[in-house]
């Protein structure tokens, strides 16, 4: 089943010089895959991730998510829509320094008013999966960027999203923490067959994905399919950057 | 671009961050000129009100400069925490200490130079305001408007100063950060606020210890009402220091409130927000709290005076005293007394002279002052003011008038009067109560007859007396009260002075007009609240403009964090009602405590200044600040929820 469409999906952005940001972009996603996407610095990419989240509008063509399509939702429908069915992880945590990291992962169960008990059977849960459970009373300060990601990541899947969206979940960490996050989130779409897509620099993190899509001039270039082995795949990813011509030194070296 | 420049620029390209800052300390500018012109008014020096008022003016003057230095100070130390990383930058690329301190120092002096301008030119506008309400307040002519040179001179080389000060003090704050300290700037997240069950505690105990001492009898031992003071201000800095993050505690300990709906957000950022204001929620409550205290008193001993005036059936009253060394002049009595009549005849004004004498042979049985007067008296006074008649007393017989305030109950029991250290015995015959104003003095007044009134005089030659002459003038009603303009107080003051001027040393005699009486009362207190309501218009505005720059201090941070909140999904109906939560708190908080604090101690003090009963007004003069507040709370939030609504997506 197709859990998200895309279809001839573009964005202009006007201005005095008016920038087409994408055009004409195709991309499904079937349930419970896991959809990384790719492309050099200015390729559209976190444009599109945007139109997908709903946080940004586009020019022409439709987003439908579970048969939906969301941009016609009025705004507070849209703001309930993002926090019921969208997760999200981003590049900088953005995680609430006033809070402990508990009150961090509730968060949107709290927005939506959950009963105390629910909310503390699923923070457990998330929690146990995501190996914080140590860290559950500490402030955001105490903890490492890698723990902090996985703290993010467990809000961004405690409501068990249909969709997972990540921007960039590794751009601020170490190889090792980042290593941690991508088998977190591999293993969250495995066990609970969330929908993932994620967009990233990393040749490294795109190589836990199912498959790879890349974008080059706000236009779909090709994609890729994983195999057996992902070292393998890592490898058949690099040599797809390095074709598409983007600059060298914003690939990340060989880690493995 | 020279260094000057770099200054310069700053300061212009800067300008959302730097204009509360330049805007409130132009405020505080503006005040203090407007009452330095005031002060300096070349018409004032002579005028007797003017004195008085000057006098208060010049403590509110002493009170603004305290205050300004105090706020251009928490401004600025505030607004260089924002702008840390910048400094940290500009170590990184090599600008020394030296260069650092000079441009905090030039930004500082452009600001305080631009305000001191700005301010004295709103002030010019401002003060031919306030010369004219000033006037109309203090009940004296329209006073013109001059240029103020000495004001203008004042003004400017005291802020200059502070300006000075000020720049020179922060240029400490700034050097003892170190480098990676700045850099890392206001983003560092900040450790959870401590909270001291034990100042807590304390705080409780000198909140109840200035309840229970406020109980106590003030009016023998001033030092009880500085103790009352100091722990009510200890206790005020301990409930919001550490009350205060206590409650927040206990908010989140309650796990269905704090883990419900937006609740997580602002109670959580609330801590940090108490905390980082805690200082200037305490100097705000202590100021409206003693604002709203004094305006309390100020209309409960308004409507006091009114009362006064109104119960008071005589207009005028002539009274001699002979105590001691002094004795009745009749010759005076007789021209004085001739001299009222001819001012009031000729002011075609129809009179009825009551005049009434009253002995102070001092009573066995009452402790309170006590008064004995002439049936005959009593007959004349009892036709103007209702009183019950008497069938004629013996000898042997007296009947108790008794003060309306406080007669304790077991003399209302007695049967018996002794009078004259036991040389006089009356039976008492009745006792009731009444207060007739122009004997107030008298807790107790005994009726007797006329003839032992006169044998008492003999066996007591030592007691006092008193003769007082009451003019009832059946034209002026006392049910409207008078101005300064009235026929009855334009008369009254002329005769007050004449009497002033007449007065000798062998004999005591006052006139008194209750008219005159009431209209001074009123004009003092006018200007009384003139100055206190000025000077608490002043801290209230500036805490406004010193919350609304904090939260333009933080927008960068919480914008940032709206957006990211948005996109996961919060809507804006409820972003809004999380900010608006969190502004009404700091905007409201210290109005509330300082309104709780006022109401329990007007209350508790009501008893034993007299004052009536002071829930209206006080109510009033805490009305008036939630009114100027509201008015602040609802510009700031538009202004902060616009900025905020931006980043929605």
């Amino acid at each position: 089943m197709e859990m998200l469409q895309v279809q001839g999906l573009s964005k202009l952005y006007a201005g005095k010089v008016s920038t087409r940001a994408l055009t004409d972009i195709q991309l499904s996603v079937e349930q419970g895959e896991f959809v990384g996407i790719m492309g050099p610095s200015g390729s559209g990419k976190t444009t599109l991730l945007n139109m997908v989240a709903t946080v940004d509008t586009p020019t022409s063509g439709e987003v439908i998510i579970n048969g939906k399509n969301p941009h016609t939702l009025k705004k507070n429908n849209l703001a309930r829509f993002r926090r019921r069915h969208l997760g999200f992880v981003f590049q900088d945590f953005n995680l609430l320094d006033t809070l402990t990291i508990a009150e961090n992962i509730v968060l949107p169960l709290t927005l939506d008013k959950k009963s105390v008990k629910e909310m503390d059977r699923k923070l457990n849960a998330v929690a146990e999966k995501l190996g914080i459970v140590e860290i559950l009373k500490k402030r955001t300060y105490e903890v490492s960027g890698g723990q902090q990601q996985r703290a993010a990541i467990a809000r961004a899947v405690i409501h068990s999203p249909s969709l997972l969206l990540a921007d960039e979940p590794t751009g601020a960490l170490d190889s090792k923490s980042s290593r941690t996050v991508m088998e977190m989130i591999e293993m969250i779409n495995e066990t609970e067959g969330t929908t993932t897509l994620l967009v990233t620099h990393d040749a490294q993190a795109a190589s836990y994905c199912h498959r790879v899509v890349f974008i080059k001039d706000g236009q779909l270039h090709s994609e890729i399919y994983r195999g057996s082995n992902r070292q393998a795949f890592f490898q058949e990813i690099i040599d797809m950057l390095s074709f598409l011509g983007g600059n060298d030194h914003e690939l990340s070296s060989v880690r493995v | 671009m020279n260094f000057r420049q770099f200054a310069f620029n700053n300061v212009r390209r800067n300008a959302r961050a730097y204009s509360a800052y330049f805007l409130s300390s132009a405020f505080a500018v503006m005040i203090f000129f407007t009452y330095a012109v005031f002060i300096f008014h070349p018409n004032l020096v002579h005028n007797d009100i003017g004195a008085t008022t000057k006098q208060g003016m010049k403590a509110a003057e002493y009170v603004i400069f305290a205050f300004s230095f105090l706020f251009v100070l928490y401004s600025i130390s505030a607004f260089l925490k924002v702008r840390k990383k910048e400094f940290g930058i500009l170590s990184i690329l090599g600008s020394e200490g030296k260069q650092l301190n000079r441009l905090i120092f030039l930004e500082n002096m452009i600001i305080g130079s631009a305000s001191i301008l700005t301010g004295l030119a709103s002030g010019m506008i401002l003060s031919k305001l306030f010369l004219l309400i000033g006037a109309r307040v203090a009940e004296m002519k329209e006073l013109p408007f001059y240029l103020p040179w000495k004001a203008m001179a004042l003004t400017t080389i005291c802020f200059f100063v502070l300006f000075f000060v000020i720049s020179l003090v922060n240029l400490f704050l700034v050097r003892q950060n170190r480098v990676l300290e700045l850099l890392q700037g206001s983003s560092k997240p900040k450790p959870e606020p401590k909270v001291s069950i034990w100042l807590s505690l304390l705080s409780v105990a000198c909140f109840v210890g200035a309840g229970f001492l406020m109980k106590q009898n003030i009016m023998d031992k001033s030092m009880n009402f500085n103790l009352i003071l100091l722990l009510g201000t200890v206790a005020t800095y301990f409930f919001f220091t550490q009350i205060s993050m206590f409650i927040i505690r206990l908010l989140k300990k309650n796990r269905r409130f704090f883990w419900r709906g937006t609740n997580l957000l602002w109670v959580s950022d609330m801590a940090y927000k108490v905390k980082d204001n805690a200082r200037m929620f305490f100097m705000i409550t202590m100021v409206i709290a003693m604002s709203c205290s004094a305006i309390g008193m100020i209309l409960t001993l308004n409507a006091q005076n009114e009362q006064q005036f109104k119960s008071n059936k005589f207009a005028y009253k002539y009274n001699t005293r002979q105590m001691g060394k002094w004795k009745f002049d009749f010759k005076k009595i007789k021209k004085d007394t001739a001299k009222i009549d001819k001012e009031l005849k000729q002011a075609g004004i129809k009179y009825k002279k009551i005049r009434k004498s009253m002995l102070e042979p001092g009573a066995k049985e009452f402790k309170e002052n006590t008064g004995v007067m002439k049936e005959s008296d009593y007959n004349r006074l009892a036709d103007i003011y209702d009183l019950p008649k008497v069938p004629s007393l013996t000898s042997k017989e007296t009947m108790i008038m008794n003060n309306l305030s406080g007669t304790k109950e077991e003399s209302k029991k007695l049967q018996k009067l002794t009078m004259a250290k036991g040389k006089a015995e009356f039976t008492i015959t009745k006792q009731f109560e009444k207060t007739l104003d122009n004997s107030f003095a008298y807790s107790h007044i005994a009726v007797i007859s006329d003839i032992s009134y006169a044998k008492l005089k003999k066996v007591m030659p030592s007691a006092s007396e008193e003769i007082d002459i009451s003019y009832y003038i059946p034209e002026w009603l006392n049910d409207q009260l008078p101005d300064s303009n009235s026929v009855e107080t334009k008369i009254g003051k002329k005769l007050v002075n004449w009497s002033r001027e007449n007065a000798t040393q062998n004999s005591i005699d006052i006139f008194q007009s209750r008219a005159v009486d009431y209209v001074l009362l009123k004009q003092s207190m006018s200007i009384l609240s003139f100055i206190g309501i000025f000077i608490a218009a002043i801290f209230s505005l500036s805490s406004a403009s010193f919350l609304y720059f904090k939260l333009y201090t933080e927008l960068d941070q919480d914008r940032h964090l709206v957006h990211s909140l948005s996109r996961m999904g919060l809507s804006s109906k409820e972003m809004k009602r999380s900010a608006t939560i969190q502004i009404a708190a700091l905007f409201f908080i210290p109005l509330v405590v300082a309104g709780m604090e006022t109401l329990i101690g007007l209350f508790l003090l009501k008893e034993q200044f007299y004052l009536g009963e002071p829930l209206i007004p006080a109510l009033m003069g805490i009305g008036s600040f939630f009114t100027v507040q509201v008015v602040y709370f609802l510009i700031v939030r538009s202004r902060y929820l616009a900025q905020l609504n931006r980043v929605m997506v």
